[in-house]
């Protein structure tokens, strides 16, 4: 319940109430300071500080602020946040009653620092969360920071700054309205009702008066609402409704008395002692002076005693007893001399802390605009480093682009060149194995030639010689079937000629770069002719290779529309795989195994399949799966370019549309199927 | 006494050579020439032909059974009376050269082949 004891501070403070020093107080302070000094417990010994203060705040400041300081000091080691702030408050009041102003504002300020610290809202002990239940975390904070905003509007009021005063309540009020936090509100409510009597501003105090003192009906336990008695009986005096004012402020003095606030009821004596006065009840007035003046002189309550010395001195003007009013006057306006020169200087400290503390806010703003100007300069130079890096990097990459290009470029260009060179290695290499197959082929269309044109000679001489016999001897039946063979004889020799020429354009055509365009070609010839260059070439290096030899050529296929040179590569290409295979095999000795390689063609609606088959090793499927691809070769080192198959692939699939398949089975054989559409 | 000479080649225009180079010899009856055009034919020839005598003059290079197995074949098999076997192949062609002469062949002549030459060697044979 510190809280509610709290904000009895600020009620004594702003109604200038105290109490007695009574013997209970004593007895109760002796024994708390007994608990204090028998527990190190921070928790207990906090409780303790906070009572110590209570209990003298009302009878002894200084004691007060020594305990409250304790406290404060006890929870800043405990890191109890908010319960900090409230015993700064109690501190700030405490100066405040002591017109210790610059003091005052410098513990606000350190509250409204505090309240403002990041993420205070996560640091509220359980015992403020208990106690503030019906509000989350981030309106307690609110509500802590608007209960110093109207602390600061009393120290503004106090020192006479009456507009921000009144400003700081309203701001207060609307956040209490908001959080709907009745219990403070109505401590506001008072304030603004006090302020708007003194300031005699009745329309505004009266509504708010009226509220008050329904809720008084409402709750008549309710101490604290009874404050507005000695309120109602100010504004009935101002509104020189003197018997309803007497009333509210008897009404005053008993609630007062009773609960012990001399503060309290030295307010209330000095509003009746000028109400008796203003009645010219100069009796009751001098009582009321009297008792007014015990009191505030017993508690140094020096405001109130000046108000003593006045109406005394103004009473005694009345009856005429000039030397006693001279008298209290003196002592009045020594007071008052003293007093307002205090004052003054409190209110100039108030002031020059005021002054420092904005001239501290226009150094921490300046600074702020400095670190801010700062922080966004670093972040200009941090964009504009990033933006370089970026722009380094672009250039950077760039660069490389352009080398990786010409490298690239470079590679490419030697890329094609080792390809152009590869194609001419593979040509050259099959031309090499069809080089002993074409001497062959050659040699027997020149002997040939060579042979009939002799053997013509001869039969040329020898018709001479039956011419130069005489009619009869002659021969003529002879000399005509000489003549005969002669003429079948030049045919023959054109034929082999001819056959001649057609390889020797063959291995030039092998040899040429392909012109890629396709002419109608008698595929059944070039096959034939291709299985004869190569079976003689593997013939003419290895000269104990033999091979069964099948021909199945079907003449529905006519004339094709190919690329010849390059067809010719691949029927060739297959056709040397087949003999190397076979050949391979038969080097195992295997027994009964005739090596055999069947060339077929075949016409099926508008297909054409070439199939060369081989009845060799076969192959097991991994090797299958890589047969078509560049560089992958069985043979030993040296032996294949490894680039047959992959170019015979790529010359059926790409230059004539067609699928180059392969089957095989392990020791079985191979079969190579060429399909294209004609 | 004609000689019976077996010419075996895949080259059909060889009987052709054959016939026009042995006009006077094949009419004086001194030689009588048979064609085959594969070994495969040579052999059928042969076996058909069992105990005649005969001179078989055969390439080497043929498609199918080549000149070096039918020798080989006939040395193995034909005995009564030992054929006389001339082989004929390309010219430089050394290593057939010798693997006709291991396997028993009686002469060899190179490509293009001279008549002459040849007559020469049938007229010593058949004396």
């Amino acid at each position: 319940m510190k809280k509610i004891k709290i904000l009895f501070f600020i009620i004594l403070s702003s109604l200038q109430l105290q109490a007695q020093m009574d013997s209970n107080r004593i007895k109760r302070i002796d024994s708390l300071k007994t608990q204090l000094s028998l527990t190190k417990v921070d928790s207990v010994r906090l409780g303790i500080y906070n009572d110590l203060g209570n209990l003298y705040y009302q009878v002894k400041l200084d004691s007060a602020l020594f305990y409250m300081k304790e406290a404060e000091l006890l929870c800043k080691k405990n890191n109890l946040k908010l319960e900090r702030t409230e015993f700064l408050t109690s501190i700030g009041i405490v100066y405040m009653i002591k017109k210790e102003y610059a003091k005052s504002l410098k513990i606000f300020l350190e509250i409204e620092t505090l309240l403002n610290e990041k993420k205070i809202e996560n640091l509220i002990s359980n015992n403020v969360k208990k106690e503030y239940k019906q509000f989350n975390n981030k309106e307690t904070i609110e509500i802590f920071k608007a209960y110093n905003i109207f602390m600061t509007g009393q120290l503004y009021g106090t020192v006479g700054n009456s507009k921000k005063e009144i400003k700081n309540y309203l701001e207060t009020k609307v956040i209490y309205e908001k959080y709907n936090a009745f219990q403070l509100l109505r401590v506001i409510n008072m304030n603004l009702a006090t302020y708007y009597v003194t300031n005699k501003e009745y329309e505004k105090a009266k509504p708010i008066l009226n509220e008050l003192q329904i809720q008084l009906k409402n709750n008549s336990k309710d101490q604290f609402l009874k404050y507005v008695w000695h309120l109602y009986g100010k504004v009935y005096y101002d509104e020189k409704k003197y018997t309803l004012a007497s009333k509210n402020f008897k009404k005053g003095v008993e609630f007062t008395t009773q609960i012990g606030s001399i503060r309290g009821l030295c307010s209330v004596l000095k509003s009746q002692s000028d109400l008796y006065y203003t009645l010219k009840q100069y009796d009751s007035s001098f009582v009321v002076s009297k008792k007014l003046l015990k009191n505030s002189i017993e508690f140094n309550l020096i405001e109130s005693t000046i108000h003593g010395y006045k109406i005394l001195s103004k009473n005694f003007v009345a009856i005429k007893k000039f030397d006693s009013a001279y008298y209290y006057s003196s002592k009045a306006i020594i007071l008052e001399d003293s007093i307002t020169k205090s004052d003054k200087e409190s209110i100039d400290k108030f002031q020059n802390a005021l002054l420092d503390e904005n001239l501290k806010n226009r150094d921490i703003e300046i600074n702020r605009v400095a670190k801010v100007n700062n922080r966004n300069l670093i972040l200009l130079f941090f964009i504009l480093g990033i933006f370089s890096l970026i722009i380094f990097l672009l250039y950077r990459n760039n660069r490389l682009k352009q080398k990786s290009n010409l490298i690239l470029n470079t590679t490419l260009s030697n890329l094609k060149a080792t390809q152009t060179q590869l194609i001419q290695s593979e040509k050259m290499a099959s031309l090499g194995e069809l080089t002993a197959g074409i001497a062959h082929e050659i040699q027997n269309p020149l002997n040939f030639v060579n042979n009939f044109a002799e053997v013509s000679n001869e039969m040329i001489q020898e018709i001479k010689e039956e011419r130069k016999k005489s009619k009869e001897e002659r021969d003529e039946t002879l000399e005509n079937e000489l003549l005969e063979d002669i003429s079948n004889n030049l045919e023959k020799i054109n034929h082999h000629g001819k056959r001649a020429d057609a390889i020797v354009k063959g291995m030039l055509q092998h040899s040429r770069s392909s012109s890629s365009v396709k002419e109608p070609t008698d595929l059944n010839a070039l096959c034939d002719e291709y299985l004869r260059l190569s079976y003689h070439g593997l013939r003419a290096k290895n000269k104990s290779f033999n091979a069964t030899i099948k021909i199945d050529f079907d003449e529905a296929i006519g004339i094709v529309k190919i690329i010849p040179q390059d067809f010719g590569r691949v029927i060739l290409n297959l056709l040397t795989n087949a003999f190397y295979v076979v050949d391979e095999k038969k080097q195992s000795n295997i027994e009964g195994y005739e090596p055999t390689v069947s060339i077929a063609t075949k016409k099926e609606n508008d297909k054409i399949i070439i199939t060369v088959t081989d009845n060799g090793n076969g192959m097991p499927q991994h090797i299958i799966d890589k047969i078509f691809q560049p560089f992958f070769t069985t043979k030993p080192t040296g032996k294949g370019t490894g680039l047959g198959l992959s170019m015979s692939y790529d010359i059926i699939t790409k230059g004539h549309n067609g699928e180059l398949k392969v089957a095989s089975t392990e020791n079985e054989g191979t079969t190579f199927s060429i399909i294209i559409t004609n | 006494m004609t000689m019976k000479v077996l010419v075996v080649d895949d080259e059909m225009d060889v009987k052709t050579l054959f016939e026009q180079r042995f006009r006077k010899e094949i009419k004086n009856k001194e030689i009588e020439l048979e064609f085959a055009f594969s070994g495969e034919q040579a052999l059928t020839y042969m076996n058909e032909h069992e105990h005649e005598a005969v001179l078989i003059l055969s390439d080497i290079n043929m498609p199918g059974m080549s000149g070096l197995v039918l020798l080989k074949h006939i040395k193995e098999k034909f005995g009564k009376p030992p054929p006389i076997v001339m082989m004929i192949t390309a010219y430089g062609d050394d290593d057939n050269y010798n693997e006709a002469m291991s396997l028993g062949a009686d002469d060899f002549l190179t490509k293009p082949v001279d008549f002459v030459k040849l007559k020469e060697k049938l007229k010593t044979i058949l004396s």
